[in-house]
């Protein structure tokens, strides 16, 4: 009976301890991304990365940094919009697969120029369990450029759902397009057409 | 310059047939990017409500869209990459500056049209500090020892804060994405340009006008345009809707602003 006790004392004290220092380390939206966009910059930066015969490599880890911060579900579902909730599970499956591969070429291949770039946080709306982390990304030149990255909060982490840069929502962009291209033709069309531009970005 | 004047003049003419047109018979041309929020709070927290644009000439836009991405990619990006080759992108970052402050008027008018009197006294300020000891604009010390920011305004923007709509959108040949409203703002802006006064003095030759226009041009593109361009065309999946999205919300934050 002791020995029972014993034991459920020290696993709810277990539990106690590991919740609440999840808790404690849970970060704030500001320090998720500007901890992110700074790991992202130290990658670009690394001098044994510089080489052109490692791009795949220095693309493969920054994608390493990425991955757990961006919840590529979401932003499917939200790019599809409308149109999400007649797609079966097995679609749905197929379309968040080839959009979130076809964001990654995207956007991989954007950051390849990227090396002294810095970020400014500004500050963060937070509303529950979303928030909107307000930051500048300033250019080499010294441009600013206004992005924020909305957020929310799933089992504690807080993930990326959309980019707006300059007041152009990346999600919407993307929305607007699909839509466009499901007025005229069908949803198979549309995975053949983000198929044809993966083959594209492959290529550059 | 004879052609110039041809040119705006036929711009003109566009633009207004567009507005009655876009007056009568738009609303069932509307392009629906609505989008059906699924969870509940979404609506409050999110710029989710898309606004429809308005785009009844989507057919002859993307001619002239597709005639515009052919100039460019064979005149217009061999220039530029020629460009960036003779003039590291410090010295255009300079010479973009120098435009810049030469086009203090359009801002300061139109800091003025929209009540906002003290961004105007600093683009004033801005002007006095960086033709001066910035060297009539090829430094910035304004915003760098004396923070003052600089506040883009164009007549465009003040249509909208006096509560225009933006009208139809219109790719324009040459000049790019563009709406009905931001046409005439282009036009209105033009007489408070300080280029134009250059070009109206009869001292100075024809030549000299151009020439200038012509660095102002294709700096401009090379320094801030080319290279977001580029991207649109090459990861967009459908460039011309990309486009279109990203024109009308990156102008509707500015007339926010």
């Amino acid at each position: 009976m002791r020995l029972k006790n014993q034991v459920l004392i020290s696993l709810l004290t277990i539990l106690f301890v590991f919740t609440f220092s999840s808790l404690l380390w849970a970060e704030s939206p500001g320090e998720v991304i500007v901890e992110t966009v700074n790991k992202g910059l130290e990658i670009l930066r690394d001098p044994s990365l510089q080489d052109v015969g490692k791009i795949s490599e220095r693309r493969q880890k920054m994608w390493d940094i990425l991955i757990p911060v961006f919840n590529f579900e979401e932003i499917s579902r939200r790019a599809l919009g409308q149109h999400w909730k007649n797609r079966t599970a097995k679609e749905r499956k197929e379309f968040i697969l080839i959009f979130t591969n076809n964001l990654k070429n995207t956007y991989l291949y954007k950051t390849d120029s990227y090396a002294n770039e810095k970020i400014i946080y500004l500050q963060e709306n937070r509303q529950g369990n979303r928030s909107k982390v307000q930051t500048n990304f300033v250019t080499t030149e010294g441009k600013k450029i206004a992005v924020d990255y909305s957020m929310h909060r799933i089992d504690n982490t807080w993930k990326v759902y959309d980019i707006t840069i300059e007041g152009v929502s990346m999600v919407s962009n993307y929305r607007s397009q699909f839509n466009s291209i499901l007025h005229k033709s069908s949803f198979e069309e549309l995975i053949q057409k983000l198929k044809e531009k993966e083959k594209e970005l492959d290529e550059i | 310059m004879k052609h110039c004047r041809l040119i705006f003049l036929i711009g003109f003419v566009l633009l207004m047939f567009s507005f009655s047109v876009s007056t009568s018979g738009a609303q069932d041309i509307i392009s629906s990017d609505d989008y059906v929020g699924y969870h509940e709070d979404d609506q409050d927290f999110d710029i989710e409500e898309t606004p429809d644009i308005n785009d009844p000439y989507e057919s002859y836009n993307r001619v002239i869209f597709k005639f515009n991405n052919t100039v460019y990619h064979y005149i217009l990006n061999p220039v530029s990459q020629g460009y960036d080759f003779l003039l590291p992108k410090k010295v255009q970052s300079s010479i973009d500056k120098l435009f810049s402050n030469a086009k203090m008027p359009i801002r300061f008018f139109n800091n003025l049209f929209q009540g906002k009197f003290e961004t105007a006294s600093t683009e004033m300020g801005r002007f006095l500090i960086n033709s001066t000891i910035g060297l009539g604009g090829l430094f910035d010390p304004a915003r760098s020892v004396f923070n003052l920011e600089i506040h883009t305004e164009d007549f465009g923007q003040t249509l909208g804060y006096h509560g225009m709509g933006s009208g139809n959108y219109i790719v324009w040949p040459i000049l790019g994405p563009s709406n009905g409203r931001d046409s005439i703002g282009f036009i209105v802006d033009i007489a408070f340009d300080p280029l134009t006064w250059l070009s109206i003095l009869p001292v100075e030759p024809d030549e000299v006008f151009s020439g200038i226009n012509g660095v102002r041009y294709v700096n401009g593109y090379s320094y801030n345009v080319r290279d977001n361009y580029e991207d649109i065309i090459k990861l967009a999946i459908d460039p011309y809707i990309s486009m279109r999205h990203a024109y009308t919300w990156s102008r509707r934050k500015k007339v926010e602003e």
